[in-house]
């Protein structure tokens, strides 16, 4: 042992197990020493290196062995999900969760026309396996001088397995994810269409591109599907008994804004959308502006009892029709008389409320309209919204024409928010489509009590005014109609319509509006040949109350109860009898 | 000494060797199942994604309105019907007034057929049972006494109606 430690000392760049295997101490001196040495040394560099590349093994094995040994079912688990998502476009789902819109995949077949031998041959056999194909144009397309050629997109496992069963060399499918429809035409104009290569081309699958290819989680939309199953049955029907053009409707949540039936007909169909006629594809309910006639009249009413110009006292002188220039403005149901401001609603009296626009001036109008979203577009998420024809200079006699929705065009989904806005207390929620989009920030546009007000004043059209066929019993509906005529190149067109009726329930406190607008519809016997709003649209919305009330669950209610009577109650100046008198007896 | 440690040595190297070997072998093994099973999720998944469009596609409103119109006599529920409190189910049962009306009503829930009444199938393609009870499982009057189903919502609905005939209907039929 001495004689080790001797040894270890004496060299001086060596190392215990060098000197080891020594075995005996020796004692050196001149060259010999010297090689011995200098090999000690390379050795025990040598050892060196190779005893830190083991102890660096050791300890790689040691980390993945040991330290990170909880990484298996991370893996094992990332794994599925990270192959779940090639779809790469998230699904669009109603507020139920029920599918509007998903992506499935589906064989693409492509072919690469050098391998293909004969392609007239080839073209023949396909054509008799997918007859939708045209024979000639195929044979060509097998022939070009390229490397690859789609031939059909979206095939069924079927018709892969007879193309398969043909066995034509060159020809090969591609797994490609397709859109689906469930709803198909119901919900078209909503939900929109993709390309074929799924891009989003209208709709919410336009509007929303950036998060349907974001995320792969469901985009849940307000829209309840057996709602708007309700509200385009009944409005196709109407749209067949008045022989109309076409037709929109709309149901609104009054206190958030979410839309929660759209429809615009004639409809479309997703798979088709580019065969399908420009008048399908095009969105009634927000990409189309109209005048809106009557149903402006809401606003021209909460506008005038907001600033204080009229109460319900007052009234104002609709005996003579008013002149001005080439125009005379004239009520449809002259009443002749004095009326009071729940009259002019009431009656629907053009000169009367021409009279409240002009005594509340023009600029507070443009101020209060712009305040209802009238002169803006509407930020329903879509990318099919028109923008509102608004006079540019708003002289007084636009002032006059948009006292009774002439002069003026708005699209029905910016009315009905609008009118949401006066009956739900007076807060402008912007309209959406969004059910994730959290609670929206309203905007206060007129006091809580005007709006109060103008439930009292909409029930009142519905009791006793031009409203009468929209009474869904038990829900205490109020509302507005309007008939514009439809303005043509020079002037107005007397017999093409657009007759509409706009309605909240329960008027108690609203919590949805309800609109229905039929696009040049034709009176018939049933209706003594009318055309008007109070006779064609109030009574779609009635069956849509009367049936989308039990579908959400909501009880009706005694509409004679004496609470809801006296919460209701307008008194009307003038009248011999005050209906609230008229009850207690 | 040193021939022991070599000996240890060789052996502990032989059987970490193997162990070696065969925990890779697994390794290789749990990737494959790994990966078939992956496959298998994704495919699964793509069936469910099928499945559920064509479920979405089945019952989308429009249809299921044809269905019941075509099948059943149901119509939309009107707000007339619309009842929030079971003191106010108009009492008795309009159309119940009958004595002969009773007794076929009782006739007809105490049928051992009524515990096979068909429920819908939840989705498309699983087997619930859609037979209806045929006329002839009809009971005759012979047939009132067998036990009734086990079912307690079934009993308490037999009481229920029971109830209902017992108070004056069959009360006045056996006045004579």
């Amino acid at each position: 042992m001495n004689a080790v430690r001797h040894a270890a000392a004496h060299h001086t760049s060596g190392s215990r197990t060098g000197s080891r295997r020594v075995g005996a101490t020796v004692h050196l001196t001149g060259r010999t020493a010297r090689a011995l040495d200098m090999g000690r040394g390379r050795l025990a560099l040598a050892g060196i290196m190779i005893a830190l590349a083991f102890l660096a093994v050791a300890g790689r094995t040691l980390e993945v062995a040991v330290l990170r040994g909880a990484d298996e079912p991370a893996l094992a688990a990332a794994a599925p999900a990270a192959a779940a998502v090639p779809g790469g476009r998230a699904d669009i789902v109603d507020r139920n969760g029920v599918l509007l819109a998903t992506s499935l995949p589906s064989a693409s077949l492509y072919a690469d026309p050098k391998l293909v031998l004969d392609p007239e041959r080839a073209a023949r056999r396909l054509v008799a396996v997918l007859p939708r194909l045209d024979e000639s144009t195929l044979a060509r397309k097998l022939a070009e001088p390229r490397r690859f050629v789609w031939i059909e997109r979206g095939l069924t496992p079927e018709e892969v397995y007879r193309v398969n069963a043909l066995g034509i060399p060159g020809l090969a499918f591609e797994t490609e994810q397709r859109r689906i429809y469930p709803a198909g035409r119901l919900a078209a104009h909503v939900v929109g269409f993709t390309d074929v290569d799924g891009r989003g081309l209208a709709g919410v699958e336009r509007s929303q591109e950036a998060r349907l290819t974001g995320s792969a989680e469901p985009l849940r939309l307000t829209l309840d599907l057996r709602l708007q199953e309700i509200v385009t049955e009944e409005l196709a029907a109407a749209i067949a008994e008045f022989s109309a053009i076409g037709g929109a409707a709309v149901v609104l949540e009054a206190d958030t804004g979410a839309v929660r039936a759209m429809v615009s007909l004639p409809t479309f169909d997703p798979y088709d959308a580019g065969e399908e006629s420009d008048d399908g594809r095009f969105n009634r309910a927000t990409l189309g502006v109209y005048e809106m006639g009557s149903t402006f009249k809401v606003f021209n009413t909460a506008m005038a009892l907001d600033t204080g110009t009229t109460t319900l006292r007052e009234g104002y002188d609709a005996t003579d029709p008013i002149r001005v220039g080439r125009f005379t403005i004239r009520d449809f149901h002259p009443e002749k008389r004095w009326l009071s401001t729940a009259e002019i609603l009431l009656h629907s009296s053009n000169i009367g409320s021409v009279r409240m626009a002009l005594d509340v001036g023009t600029e507070t109008q443009r101020d209060y309209l712009s305040r209802f979203g009238m002169t803006r577009r509407s930020p329903i998420e879509l990318p099919e919204v028109g923008a509102p024809m608004v006079p540019e200079p708003w002289r007084e006699i636009n002032t006059m024409t948009i006292a009774f929705g002439h002069g003026m065009a708005v699209s029905p989904m910016q009315l009905v928010s609008g009118v949401a806005t006066a009956v739900n207390g007076g807060v402008l929620y912007p309209p959406t489509l969004l059910e994730d989009h959290g609670p929206a920030a309203g905007r206060r546009v007129i006091a809580p009590e005007t709006s109060q007000t103008m439930r009292r004043l909409l029930r009142l059209v519905v009791e006793e005014g031009t409203g009468q066929n929209a009474d869904a019993d038990g829900y205490v509906v109020g509302g507005k109609t309007g008939t514009a005529e439809k303005s043509v190149p020079r002037g107005y067109d007397g017999n093409a319509r657009l007759s509409s009726f706009v309605a909240a329930f329960p008027m108690t406190d609203p919590d949805f509006v309800v609109f229905a607008m039929l696009d040049e519809p034709k009176g018939t016997e049933r209706t003594y040949g009318y055309a008007t709003g109070g006779w064609t649209a109030a009574p779609v919305v009635r069956r849509v109350i009367e049936r989308m009330g039990p579908m959400i669950g909501r009880m009706p209610v005694d509409e004679t109860a004496p609470e809801i009577v006296e919460a209701l109650h307008v008194d009307i100046p003038g009248r011999a009898e005050s209906r609230l008198a008229a009850y207690s007896e | 000494m040193t021939r022991l440690n070599a000996v240890i040595l060789i052996v502990a190297v032989a059987v970490s060797a193997a162990a070696l070997f065969r925990i890779s072998y697994r390794v290789e093994g749990l990737e494959g199942q790994l990966a078939g099973l992956n496959r298998e999720i994704v495919a699964e998944r793509d069936a469910i994604r099928v499945l559920e469009a064509e479920w979405a596609y089945l019952t989308r409103p429009g249809r299921l309105r044809a269905l019941a119109a075509a099948t059943t006599e149901l119509e939309p529920l009107g707000p007339s019907q619309m009842i929030d409190d079971a003191s106010r189910i108009p009492y008795p049962l309009p159309g119940v007034g009958d004595a002969e009306d009773v007794r076929r009503l009782m006739t007809l829930v105490d049928a051992p057929g009524l515990d096979r009444l068909p429920l819908p199938p939840r989705r498309p393609g699983s087997r619930a049972e859609t037979d209806r009870p045929s006329a002839s499982d009809r009971p005759s009057a012979s047939d009132r006494n067998t036990p009734a189903p086990a079912d307690p919502a079934f009993d308490s609905m037999s009481a229920l109606l029971a109830t209902f005939a017992t108070d004056d209907s069959v009360a006045t039929e056996d006045r004579p």
